[in-house]
């Protein structure tokens, strides 16, 4: 038994052991620093006073147990010359004295982050007499390659596996035995939460650091071809290396490409001594894969033994469930029946509740309108009257809509459902050979076109870049969908799902037509490719979904309340003035200008015309202006109105054209100011005009003659 | 000529282009699909992946359609989507 260590008044021992040299140190200082720790490692292991290091990736719960065994002994305080937090503390039990390290949280020991750099260092320079490594049993795979790295060096290493709880809840049974005997480290069973298993843990560190536990581990082996560079590597490294630092973990270090390595090796040989090493490895630049690859297959090799069906509950169902809803052909289905599911349900549900809103929200403003304008001026109560409460307030008789809209929208996305419609559009866009990045920022347009234009960023290549963004306000946006949704029930009764969910395919396969198109044409982009994990289904989260569908509608209403309140304004405006009734004013005369090119598409009335040109504003203008023009008294009469005004074929033409008319404002500013000039924005708006008016044209004269 | 590590085949899986699933990944490779999920955790680490952000992300606040713009942040956990980089490319054909 070593003499117990004990520290003067029981406080913990000064912190020689946090002098770490800088990073910038030269070798002299390093050889130094290096020289005065070993000192002190011997002396203190003399003195019986053992150093045992914390490690584990962040959010193991490693924090908890060693908040655990130091308790109030802790300080906490910065690693010397760096922003990252160092706590140090001690552990008293029966006599024993032993300071506790918690070293920063880290995924491995590379030299890419601060954190890591700081753990290894430590674990060189220092040399703690164990080393403690928590780990989340619930995520072994990604856990252990820490532990793998951490075997390349010569510190005794006890696992605590924590979280046992959490992965029995995820269905994930580990065999801490089973895991002791395949990694031949001492694997002792932990939930820090509960302060479970945390002495047994402590106990089983001191003994390793003592040498009075078995340590035989089960190492990563090197592949066969790289044992030879190593050796290699070795040789011509040997006696040269920095005090501390063992030298095969140099030359592993040295073939994985660690950056700061090699430059400290760079440094540290002469320039005649460093040319075969730098020679040797510029031969196997890619070995840091094989390295840790090897690591991977080793963690494989671990799990596989140890854990017991990683697969239950939740994933299973979200795997059968993709089996079909990630299948080329009946995850397409699926995402169409999804489409025609949402529009059914808006209009069972929706469509009738705003019909009645409009009958009766609508008519009590009248009323109120009538009472307290009584004495005001004509113009003022038909301002009120046509412009505000028939234009905008007709928009806003649309909130159930668009409340079940978004509350689908929302249930899909929270479920988990949406990831695998990006991923079938994905596989579908991908067999008409198109895919990559450039199609990506379209799947945001069906929110709205502005995102998927500002997605475009991700885009390096310009051209790409801008081929995107000419696509994405072809992208059937919810602004539109709501006005078909008011208006596909007015104009084809029964059939309004059918017709939506067709028009919304159309509209699919339109834009993958224009996709084709621009391909063949432009840019043979670089064949991306993506990796996606999907998350699991699970059950959707009201709350979630209601701050979801809150934050939709209220968005809307404030558009409703600013462009499309104004637009409702100038409409009611114009065309009342210069008086002597709707047929005689300035709109009039302008939206009757049109008309020869609107009865190519059966549009013959100026007041569709008119509309669709509002529509630049705001989608959402359609319906205002048609309100404000038409002056109806609700919702379903002016529907009613705006059928008997076209001929059916036409009604059927101004669903196609308004779905692919030009960029509303907000869109097109969005376009001038991702190209940086109106210029593009220009050219969408002409785009899509003559896609727009063409498609009007084609439906109209093939749908009369088919009657 | 062997096949390499995991890593190389999981990169080489990828280099053909278009979009794929970690469990498609995991089926090909005959492995779990937490150990994919930790390789290609690993992966962007070291810069053979880059983790692409879905939605707006952060571009909301230089927007001058934030006040009219009907898109708010996404739901739940958007669902994970990294892209090959060009060392990524370079590592896989070789």
């Amino acid at each position: 038994m070593t003499a117990s260590c004990h520290s003067p008044a029981g406080a913990p021992r000064p912190s020689r052991r946090n002098l770490l040299p800088g990073r910038d140190a030269q070798v002299d200082h390093a050889e130094a620093e290096g020289a005065s720790a070993l000192a002190a490692t011997i002396s203190d292991k003399e003195a019986g006073c053992q150093t045992i290091a914390l490690i584990g990736q962040p959010n193991v719960g490693k924090s908890t147990v060693f908040n655990l065994l130091t308790g109030l002994s802790q300080h906490v305080g910065n690693w010397p010359g760096k922003t990252v937090e160092q706590k140090i503390g001690t552990y008293r039990h029966e006599g024993f004295v032993v300071n506790l390290v918690d070293l920063p949280g880290t995924y491995s020991l590379t030299a890419n982050s601060e954190e890591e750099r700081i753990a290894r260092d430590y674990l060189i320079q220092e040399r703690p007499d164990a080393v403690i490594a928590v780990v989340n049993a619930a995520q072994l795979e990604r856990n252990l390659y820490l532990v793998a790295e951490l075997l390349s060096l010569p510190q005794p290493v006890v696992l605590g596996l924590n979280m046992l709880d959490v992965a029995q809840q995820h269905g994930t049974h580990v065999e801490p035995r089973v895991l002791e005997a395949a990694l031949g480290v001492p694997v002792v069973s932990l939930v820090a939460t509960k302060n479970q298993g945390v002495k047994q843990l402590m106990d089983k560190a001191i003994a390793l650091s003592e040498g009075s536990a078995t340590w035989a581990p089960n190492r990563p082996a090197i592949r066969p071809e790289h044992a030879p560079i190593l050796q290699a590597l070795q040789a011509l490294i040997a006696g040269h290396t920095p005090p501390g630092y063992p030298e095969d973990w140099i030359a592993l270090k040295l073939l994985e490409g660690d950056s700061e390595i090699t430059a400290l090796m760079q440094a540290t040989l002469s320039s005649d001594a460093w040319q075969p090493v730098h020679d040797l490895l510029a031969q196997h630049e890619d070995a840091y894969l094989d390295i840790a690859g090897g690591r991977y297959e080793w963690i494989e090799r671990m799990v596989r033994a140890a854990v017991d069906q990683p697969r239950a509950g939740a994933i299973s169902v979200t795997d059968r469930l993709d089996r079909f809803a990630t299948h080329p052909l009946w995850g397409l289905a699926a995402l169409l029946a999804m489409f025609g599911l949402v529009f059914w349900l808006t209009y069972a549900v929706a469509t009738p509740l705003a019909n009645w809103l409009s009958g009766v929200v609508l008519g009590a403003l009248d009323s109120l309108a009538a009472v307290a304008l009584g004495g005001a001026p004509p113009w003022l109560f038909a301002l009120v009257s046509n412009g505000l409460i028939h234009g905008v307030g007709t928009v806003f008789t649309f909130l159930p809509i668009l409340i079940v809209f978004f509350a689908m929208l929302g249930l899909l996305e929270d479920v988990g459902y949406l990831a695998r419609a990006a991923y079938v559009t994905d596989r579908f866009m991908h067999l008409m050979g198109l895919h990559g990045k450039s199609f990506m920022p379209l799947f945001l347009g069906f929110g709205c076109n502005v995102p998927a234009v500002l997605g475009s960023r991700i885009i390096e290549e310009r051209r790409a870049r801008l081929l995107t963004i000419l696509m994405a306000p072809l992208v059937p946006c919810t602004a539109r969908l709501a006005v078909i949704a008011f208006l596909a029930p007015a104009f084809f009764g029964p059939s309004a799902a059918l017709v939506s969910w067709g028009l919304v395919v159309a509209n699919v396969l339109v834009l993958a037509a224009a996709g084709i198109a621009t391909n063949r044409f432009a840019f043979h982009s670089a064949h991306t490719a993506f990796i996606m994990e999907m998350p699991l289904y699970h059950v959707p989260n009201a709350r979630t979904v209601g701050l979801y569908v809150w934050n939709n509608t209220l968005s809307f209403v404030r558009r409703a309340g600013s462009l499309i309140l104004i637009a409702s304004v100038a409409v009611w405006a114009l065309s009342s003035f210069p008086g002597g009734g709707i047929d005689r004013s300035v709109l009039s005369y302008l939206g009757r200008g049109l008309e020869p090119l609107g009865r190519l598409m059966g549009l013959g009335d100026w007041r569709m015309i008119v509309a669709l040109l509002t529509s630049f504003f705001a989608k959402e203008n359609v319906i205002a202006t048609l309100g404000v023009l038409f002056g109806a008294q609700s919702t379903t009469v002016l529907a009613q109105q705006v059928s008997l005004a076209l001929a059916p074929a036409a009604r059927l033409a101004f669903l196609v054209v308004t779905m692919l008319f030009i960029p509303c404002l907000a869109t097109t500013a969005a376009i001038k100011q991702e190209t940086g000039t109106w210029r593009w924005a220009a050219f969408s708006i002409g785009l899509l005009l003559a896609i727009s008016v063409g498609a009007g044209i084609l439906v109209f004269q093939v749908a009369r003659l088919i009657g | 000529m062997s096949e390499g590590s995991l890593l190389q085949q999981l990169l080489r899986l990828m280099s053909g282009g278009g979009l794929h699933t970690i469990d498609e990944a995991a089926r090909r490779l005959k492995v779990s699909e937490s150990l994919v999920a930790a390789m290609v955790d690993n992966l962007e680490r070291a810069g053979y992946l880059v983790g692409m952000q879905g939605g707006c992300g952060t571009a909301c606040s230089g927007c001058g359609a934030a006040a009219v713009c009907g898109v708010s942040a996404p739901t739940s956990a958007p669902a994970r989507l990294l892209a090959l980089t060009a060392k990524g490319r370079l590592a896989a054909a070789s």
